[in-house]
C-alpha cells in the first residue's frame, strides 16, 4: 500500500505539475460528508467496475501538488487498493486557467481493484472533507435507430438516369443527384417537395469551406481511409511528422494524427482505424475488435455529410467538403462510441477537452444522455424524475462549457466555439440533453417532404430542424418487391460491414456509401452549415462571437409550421428549416428592406429570416426619428408592417427566444436570439430592393 | 500601289488624330449612356455602380447601409430621354427616369411626383467588386 501510494505520488505530480497557480488551501466546507450528499451524476446503469470519479477540494489539489499525496490518498481512501490516480481531464498549461474556471483541474479519475464495489470505495471516499464530489461513470448513448441502409443505385450515368434531375447537381460527385438533402427538386419520391433541403446549391456560389474550420464528430472512428473523406480528415502535423512513440506535440497525446479514441484511450490515425495494426498494438487494445473502430459507420457517415470531399468525382458531395481545391472544412476525430462501448462521462469530458485544445471550432454531437431529463435544473443539480433518480451532470457540463469558452476560441473568425447535438430519436415532446441546454444547439429531423420524421424528439429544447430522412414504405407489389424505400433517407459515406440489416453497398474498401435516418443525421446538417458560416466570415475578414453566429443560424431558417399546422409538431420544431443561402446572406451583412415613404407597407422578410409574429421589435430614438415613424411597427404573417413619413435610414432589432417549455417555470430553459434589419425609406421602392 | 497604302495610313492616322484632339464626334445619349457609372450622391449610406450595355442590358452593383454589394442583372430601354427598365427576376424599376449627362456626369431624375436625383459620374467598377459580387436571386 506505501508503495503504491509513493509511486502514485509521482505520477500525480507529473501529472498536474501545469497547476502552478492553485490558490492557498482553504478547507470546503461540507456540511455532510455522506455518499448521498457528494454523489453526482447520473446513476442510470451499473458503475463501471474498478474506476471512479472525484472532485476534491482546490486546496487538495494544492497540497498534492506539493507532494503530500500520499498524506492525501491515506485520508481519502483508507484501506483501499489504488491502482491509479490521475487527473480525469487532461488540459494544455496555456488552457488551465479556463480549466480552473469550471473547476476541471479538480477532478481525478481513481482507479482501483474491479472486485472492489464502487459503491464500497465511493462511501469511503465521501467521508473525507476533501471531496467535493464523486460520480460514477456512465455512458452516453448515439442518437439514430442502429441502421445502415444499402445504396443500391447505380452511378448517375446518361443511360441510368438518376432520380433527381442533373439540374440538382452543382459537383461532379457520382452519387449527387440522389442527394435530396442538399439539393431537393421534388422528384426524390412521391410526395416529395421541391425544396425540403438545406439550401446550399446558392450558398456554394460563396463558399464551399475553409480548411482551417476543423469539425470534431464526436462518434465512432471516422473511417480515415474513405475514398470521399481521405482528404478531409484533420491531420496533426507535429504527430504526422514527428516520432512514432512520442507526444511530439506535448498535447498529452501520443501519435494522435487524426484524432483520439476515448473509449480505450488510444490515438486515431490511418493505421488504428483502417485495420493495420501489428499484433503488439492490437494487444494493446483490451478485447476490441479493429473492425469495430469505425463502427457501424455512424461516425463516417456523419463526417460524409459535414465533409466529404466535393468534385472529386467520387461518392457524395457534402456541405462543406470544398469544391474541388482541396478548400474543404477538416474533420477530427473525438471517438467516443466504439462497437457496444460507449464513453463515460470522464471520456467524453476529455474528448470535449482535446476538441478544444487542439484546433476544432464545432463540435459535432450526434449522441445524448437520459431521454427522461426535462429541465436544465435536473440536468445540471440532479433530482428525481418518476422514481428514477438523476444526478447531475457536473463534469460534461464543465468540459462543454471548457469548449465553448471565448477563451479557448479556435478560428479567427468565431469568438468561442459552437456545440451542435441532435434532439435525439424517442418521439418524445422534448429534447434529450445535453442538447436541450440553452447554450448548444439541439436539432430535430424533417423528411423530403418538409414534414418531421416520425422519430424525432420536438419541443422545448429543440432550437432548429434539418433533413434526418425517413424510410418510406412501399405498397406491396408482389413477393419479391422492395417493401421500403431508402432513398428517402440521407445519402453519406460509410463502412464495410455495417450494421444491420444490411452492410451497404459492397465494393471495395473504402468505397462504402449507406442510407441512415435520424436526428443523428441531421444533427451534421447544421454542422456543416455552420463551418460553411464561419469559412464564408473568414472569407469576408468578419469576425462574430457564438452568439451571434447562433442568432443568424436560427433567424436564418425556413418556415415548417405550414406543414405542421394541427399537429404536435407545430411550433415545436425550433426556429424552423436550416437555410444556408439565407445564413451566408446574414453573415454578409445586415440586410436591407426599402420601404417607400409616406405609405403603410408591407415588407416580405422571409427571404432574410423567419418573420414569425412573437418577435419584439425594438428601434432606437435615432432611427425613429430618420425614418418618421408613424407608430411602431408589426410583424404580422412574415410581412413587416411599418409606415416610414421620411426619406431616411434606421435598424429594427426582431428579438425572440425558442425551445422554452412554457408549461413550467423550471423547465427547459430559452435560448434567445435576435436579427437585425436594416430600413432603407425612399420616395419609392422596389420589393426586391434594387435602388433604381 | 505602295502610294495608295500610304495614302490610306496617313487618313487613318489623320482620324485617330481628331477622336484625340479634334472637335468630338456628337454621340447620341445612348451612346452616352453605354458605360459604366458610380453614385457621387451618397444618400441613405448607399454606393452604387451601373453598367449600361448597348444591347440593352444593365448590371447594377449595390450596396446598402452595410454587408457586401449585391448584384442585379436586367434590361433597360431609353425613349428621347426617358429611361426605363425591369430586372431579370421580373419587376419593374420602381421608376422611369430623365436622363440628363453633362461632362460625364449622369443625373436619373425620377419620372414621377418625387423627382429623386440621383447623380453618377463616368467611372470602371472596380474588378474585385464584379469579382466577389453575387447574383441576389437564388436558384430555386
Amino acid at each position: 500500500m506505501k508503495t503504491s501510494h509513493t509511486i502514485l505520488t509521482a505520477l500525480v505530480l507529473v501529472s498536474i505539475s501545469c497547476t502552478k497557480e492553485i490558490s492557498e488551501y482553504t478547507p470546503q466546507v461540507q456540511e455532510q460528508h455522506t455518499l448521498s450528499a457528494k454523489l453526482v451524476g447520473s446513476c442510470e446503469g451499473e458503475p463501471i467496475p474498478g474506476t471512479l470519479l472525484v472532485r476534491l477540494d482546490a486546496g487538495t489539489v494544492k497540497t498534492i501538488e506539493d507532494g503530500r499525496f500520499t498524506e492525501i490518498s491515506k485520508e481519502v481512501l483508507p484501506d483501499i487498493a489504488v491502482t491509479s490516480f490521475t487527473p480525469a481531464i487532461p488540459v494544455k498549461p496555456k488552457n488551465m486557467e479556463v480549466a480552473r474556471k469550471y473547476g476541471l483541474d479538480q477532478w481525478f479519475v481513481v482507479g482501483f481493484d474491479p472486485q472492489t464495489r464502487p459503491e464500497t470505495v465511493a462511501a469511503t471516499m465521501a467521508a473525507s472533507r476533501r471531496v467535493r464530489s464523486i460520480q460514477y461513470n456512465r455512458s452516453v448513448q448515439p442518437v439514430w435507430d442502429g441502421k445502415a441502409y444499402p445504396f443500391k443505385e447505380v452511378p448517375v450515368t446518361k443511360s441510368s438516369p438518376a432520380p433527381q434531375s442533373e439540374s440538382t447537381i452543382t459537383f461532379n460527385d457520382t452519387f449527387a443527384a440522389h442527394q435530396w438533402n442538399l439539393v431537393n427538386d421534388g422528384t426524390i419520391a412521391k410526395g416529395s417537395v421541391a425544396g425540403a433541403d438545406i439550401g446550399v446549391k446558392d450558398a456554394w456560389r460563396l463558399t464551399g469551406g475553409d480548411p482551417s474550420v476543423v469539425v470534431a464528430v464526436f462518434d465512432c472512428a471516422i473511417l480515415t481511409r474513405h475514398e470521399d473523406l481521405v482528404n478531409a480528415v484533420w491531420s496533426n502535423e507535429a504527430e504526422i511528422n514527428g516520432e512514432a512513440g512520442v507526444d511530439d506535440d506535448g498535447n498529452g497525446f501520443i501519435d494522435d494524427k487524426n484524432g483520439f479514441n476515448f473509449v480505450n484511450c488510444f490515438a486515431i490515425n490511418a493505421d488504428y482505424v483502417n485495420g493495420a495494426l501489428n499484433g503488439e498494438q492490437v494487444a494493446t487494445i483490451k478485447g476490441s475488435a479493429l473492425n469495430s473502430f469505425a463502427g457501424s459507420g455512424h461516425g463516417t457517415h456523419v463526417a460524409g455529410i459535414i465533409g466529404a470531399t466535393n468534385n472529386n468525382g467520387k461518392g457524395v458531395s457534402s456541405i462543406a467538403g470544398g469544391t474541388g481545391n482541396g478548400d474543404g472544412v477538416r474533420l477530427m476525430t473525438c471517438q467516443i462510441f466504439q462497437g457496444s462501448s460507449y464513453c463515460t462521462d470522464a471520456q467524453n469530458a476529455a474528448a470535449f477537452i482535446y476538441a478544444a485544445d487542439n484546433g476544432a471550432c464545432i463540435a459535432q454531437c450526434s449522441y445524448g444522455n437520459s431521454n427522461i431529463i426535462t429541465s436544465d435544473d435536473l440536468y445540471i443539480n440532479g433530482g428525481e424524475v418518476n422514481g428514477v433518480n438523476i444526478k447531475p451532470s457536473t463534469l460534461e457540463n464543465a468540459a462543454l462549457k471548457y469548449f465553448l469558452d471565448p477563451a479557448n476560441s479556435n478560428h479567427e473568425s468565431l469568438v468561442g466555439n459552437m456545440a451542435i447535438f441532435a434532439a435525439g430519436n424517442h418521439q418524445n415532446p422534448y429534447s434529450i440533453y445535453p442538447g436541450a441546454l440553452p447554450y448548444v444547439i439541439s436539432v430535430t429531423a424533417f423528411r423530403c417532404d418538409f414534414m418531421p420524421a416520425q422519430y424525432t424528439n420536438y419541443g422545448p429544447g429543440c432550437k432548429i430542424a434539418a433533413p434526418g430522412g425517413e424510410v418510406t414504405e412501399l405498397a406491396a407489389a408482389g413477393a419479391n418487391a422492395d417493401k421500403y424505400d431508402y432513398s428517402t433517407t440521407i445519402l453519406s459515406t460509410g463502412v464495410s460491414g455495417s450494421a444491420t440489416p444490411s452492410p451497404g453497398i459492397e465494393t471495395e474498401k473504402g468505397k462504402h456509401y449507406v442510407y441512415m435516418q435520424g436526428t443523428s443525421m441531421a444533427c451534421p446538417h447544421v454542422s456543416g452549415v455552420v463551418a460553411l458560416g464561419i469559412s464564408y466570415a473568414k472569407k469576408l475578414g468578419k469576425k462574430l462571437t457564438r452568439e451571434e453566429m447562433t442568432s443568424l443560424l436560427l433567424t436564418s431558417v425556413n418556415d415548417l409550421d405550414q406543414y405542421t399546422a394541427g399537429t404536435c409538431y407545430h411550433n415545436n420544431m425550433g426556429t424552423g428549416a436550416l437555410d444556408a443561402w439565407k445564413f451566408l446572406m446574414a453573415i454578409e451583412g445586415t440586410p436591407s428592406v426599402m420601404a417607400e415613404a409616406g405609405k403603410a407597407v408591407k415588407i416580405n422578410l422571409s427571404k432574410y429570416c423567419n418573420a414569425h409574429d412573437e418577435y419584439t421589435i425594438d428601434i432606437d430614438e435615432e432611427s425613429r426619428t430618420s425614418l418618421g415613424l408613424a407608430s411602431d411597427p408589426v410583424i404580422k404573417d412574415g410581412y413587416l408592417e411599418i409606415q416610414c413619413n421620411n426619406i431616411g435610414a434606421g435598424k429594427i432589432t426582431l428579438s425572440a427566444a425558442v425551445g422554452k417549455d412554457t408549461t413550467t417555470e423550471d423547465g427547459i430553459g430559452e435560448m434567445k436570439y435576435s436579427r437585425e434589419i436594416s430600413i432603407v425609406s425612399r420616395p419609392f421602392a422596389t420589393d426586391n430592393g434594387g435602388w433604381l | 500601289m505602295k502610294r495608295l497604302i500610304y495614302l490610306i495610313s496617313a487618313l487613318m492616322l489623320l482620324a485617330s488624330c481628331g477622336e484625340k484632339g479634334g472637335t468630338q464626334p456628337q454621340l447620341t445619349l445612348k451612346q452616352k449612356l453605354c458605360t459604366e457609372w458610380h453614385s457621387t450622391t451618397v444618400s441613405l449610406d448607399a454606393d452604387i455602380y451601373i453598367s449600361f450595355a448597348d444591347n440593352g442590358t444593365f448590371e447594377l452593383y449595390q450596396k446598402i447601409v452595410e454587408g457586401a454589394y449585391r448584384l442585379y442583372r436586367g434590361t433597360w430601354n431609353l425613349e428621347e430621354d426617358l429611361l426605363t427598365g425591369k430586372y431579370n427576376d421580373g419587376e419593374d424599376w420602381a421608376a422611369a427616369y430623365k436622363v440628363t449627362i453633362v461632362n460625364n456626369v449622369l443625373t436619373l431624375t425620377s419620372y414621377n411626383d418625387t423627382a429623386e436625383e440621383s447623380v453618377f459620374e463616368k467611372a470602371k467598377i472596380p474588378s474585385e467588386i464584379k469579382e466577389t459580387c453575387e447574383i441576389e436571386v437564388r436558384s430555386r
